[in-house]
């Protein structure tokens, strides 16, 4: 489900609360002798001072907190490091580990840390710089409790419905519309029909209701996670017709590869892949499944459907690629450098050819026999249909083929712009989220936090606009209907190597615009989850792959 | 409590450990075998689902109904979080999944957490051994 509610100390409150908490510090304790700024522990005399521009290790200041924790984590059983230190060595650990770490540290401004606190310090420890649309080029960037972050999950598996809504409208009059319905759950199995739109929530309107009785009966129907617990829902269908069904709330498990066919077209056999995740480690065996199925098929095109594919394991999106492209186009080549600030050294990914058996490198049981040669069509091009919850491991592998000529036609809208990475960092009870890579192909492009945007004549030097057909998605048939309105667009570039005259109907167009957070008085209750797209904490766990024999070309 | 049956020495633990130590020490022959459950398995599903939550302070644990059905190993990873800006974080930090496996010892079944190697005897019987596949 997609609107979820916010805990006491979410991200979005703290982005409420910093311009309240801002104008405390500007108001109240600008001045660094201030006495709310002058420690009243016995540290005092330990207390570090600010040299602007010189700085010590982050080792020096971790785990020296103002309110340090005792006992161990419950969810980790291991002891908290946290010794008795101050906020001001909080804010100081900030600094110093920006300053090693962050992917832009040069475009800090270093400012003394007694003039802020710390939620504030550490909001201001990055760049401000924009990107071409004016948009903030850094994005992700915040702090969190620790205790939240700690949230855990059987991988792929979620409470709700198996419903996916896009949330056009948040407020009233609501505007919620299915968009996709995960296979094998209740919601599927009523028969709810993509594009329908959400009338009613256990007799509640939904569109147009206000009161705060309403909004609970709402929200509690939405976010519920109490297993069994049934709840009305009442829909309009794209044909006009109103319809209800009775929905239990259950332990969703996620269906990454919801669909691969292959569809008979004049010029031959073209493979169409449904791919909503590289996260779940199951659809290594899928892919390697199917795309042994295409190549004994002859299939010689290839339609990559990664509209709500917000990312995952780039390993897989990797192998992915390689079955794509094939051995003669990849030998050599990397998929992705991970560019680092230039402190630190920065990685390489290959194009991986064989097998990795994730799910056994994670933990899990063997899914597959690793060092198996992956298979691969040798495409030349490829065609693949994006939203903007398109996001991070999905841009990689377009990005990745586009820096080795493979030709990617884009159908669809411009992906969420997301070549970026870091591993969370915890200390004294928050964790810190700060970019500290960027990906770039093998050519060396990887700036793309506009997005990778469909257009039909790209300029010269935009590398970030991709040969294709910029088409709002609609709801009008199931996903994999060859009818379906991004599907058929790329079967007709595929014919015409054009896009198509599209006469889209603007009651069923999805809005461009999110309604994002912006809610009247009376929907404060509503917590309308902003956009719907999917970015991954690109992480560490491929630097074993990469030293793993049945890996890419790199371990040959 | 779920945590009675929680093999570490804590609190309401004296009896279900004393009965656990008997069954130990008449089982000592057998070696714990990975294992699964059969389809019907609602009952002991939730007894996990009690435990595992348990075994991470108390936190809701999503698991899904078929878990430990296919596969005695279950992967736990953390959810996907939220950045101010809106945009939804799906995590995949360095750190291994954290598992919880189903393992058979003679009649018993027991889940254990792999990490910690901590144990706890489940009510349910009606595990069985996982058969490997070639």
């Amino acid at each position: 489900m997609n609107i979820k509610k916010i805990p006491s100390q979410s991200p979005l409150l703290l982005t409420i609360l910093l311009p309240l908490t801002l104008l405390t510090a500007c108001g109240g304790s600008s001045s660094p002798t201030s006495t709310t700024s002058v420690p009243t522990q016995p540290t005092v005399s330990t207390e570090p001072s600010w040299i602007k521009d010189q700085f010590q290790p982050s080792a020096n200041f971790v785990a020296q907190c103002e309110d340090p924790r005792v006992g161990s984590s419950p969810i980790t059983g291991e002891t908290y490091p946290d010794k008795q230190g101050s906020e001001l060595l909080e804010k100081h650990w900030q600094r110093a580990f920006t300053n090693e770490t962050y992917l832009w540290y040069k475009e800090v401004i270093d400012k003394d840390p007694k003039n802020f606190d710390l939620i504030n310090y550490f909001a201001q420890l990055k760049t401000f710089e924009v990107t071409d649309s004016g948009k903030d080029k850094d994005q992700f960037h915040w702090l969190q409790p620790t205790s939240e972050v700690e949230e855990y999950t059987q991988l792929g598996v979620s409470y709700g419905y198996g419903i996916s809504f896009d949330e056009q409208k948040s407020t009233s009059p609501r505007k919620w519309i299915v968009k996709n319905i995960t296979p094998n759950t209740q919601a599927f199995n009523a028969g709810i029909s993509r594009g329908s739109r959400l009338l009613e929530i256990d007799d509640v309107d939904f569109v147009n209701s206000n009161s705060d009785s309403d909004i609970d009966t709402i929200n509690n129907a939405l976010f519920s996670d109490v297993e069994g617990e049934t709840h009305t829902f009442k829909f309009i269908d794209n044909e006009g017709t109103e319809y209800q069904v009775e929905l239990q709330t259950a332990a969703i498990t996620d269906v990454p590869l919801q669909i691969a066919k292959t569809i008979e077209t004049p010029q031959g056999k073209t493979g169409y892949l449904l791919l909503n995740s590289f996260y779940n480690s199951t659809v290594e065996k899928e892919l390697f499944d199917n795309f042994t199925i295409f190549a004994e098929q002859d299939v010689n095109e290839l339609i990559v459907d990664l509209r709500y594919n917000g990312g995952g394991y780039l390993a897989l999106s990797s192998q992915l690629a390689y079955m794509v492209a094939g051995n003669t186009a990849t030998a050599g080549k990397v998929y992705e450098t991970t560019v680092y600030n230039d402190k630190i050294s920065n990685e390489q990914m290959p194009f991986f050819t064989k097998t990795l058996d994730l799910r056994r490198l994670i933990g899990g049981e063997s899914l597959i026999q690793a060092g198996q040669a992956l298979p691969s069509l040798n495409l030349s091009r490829i065609y693949v249909l994006t939203t903007g919850s398109s996001c991070s491991a999905s841009e990689s592998f377009m990005n990745s083929l586009i820096g080795i000529d493979i030709e990617v036609i884009q159908i669809g809208e411009t992906t969420c712009g997301k070549p970026y990475g870091f591993v969370s960092e915890d200390n004294c009870g928050s964790t810190y989220f700060t970019v500290q890579f960027k990906g770039e192909n093998d050519a060396g492009f990887g700036d793309y936090a506009d997005g990778l945007i469909p257009v039909k004549l790209p300029e010269a030097g935009k590398l970030a606009q991709i040969q294709g057909c910029p088409i709002t998605e609609d709801y009008q048939h199931n996903l994999g209907d060859e009818q379906e309105l991004l599907l058929a667009s790329a079967l007709y570039y595929q014919t015409n190597n054009d896009c198509p005259e599209i006469a889209q109907n603007p009651a069923m167009q999805k809005k461009t615009t999110s309604s994002k957070s912006i809610l009247s008085t009376a929907d404060t209750k509503l917590k309308g989850k902003t956009p719907l797209q999917n970015a991954i904490i690109r992480d560490v766990y491929f630097n074993k792959y990469r030293h793993i024999k049945a890996g890419g070309h790199n371990d040959e | 409590m779920m945590n009675k049956r929680l093999f570490l020495p804590k609190k309401s633990t004296i009896l279900p450990i004393l009965g656990f130590a008997l069954s130990a020490c008449t089982s000592q022959a057998h070696e714990k075998e990975a294992a699964l459950l059969p389809t019907d398995s609602t009952q002991a599903r939730a007894e996990i689902i009690e435990l595992i939550s348990q075994s991470l302070g108390g936190k809701k644990i999503p698991i899904a109904a078929d878990a430990f059905q296919h596969s005695s190993r279950l992967l736990l990873g953390k959810t996907a979080i939220t950045s101010p800006q809106g945009i939804k974080v799906i995590r995949s930090d360095k750190e291994a999944a954290l598992v919880f496996e189903l393992v058979k010892e003679g009649d018993n079944c027991l889940l254990r957490r792999v990490n910690t190697k901590q144990e706890w005897l489940l009510e349910t019987k009606r595990c069985f051994k996982r058969e490997l596949v070639k």
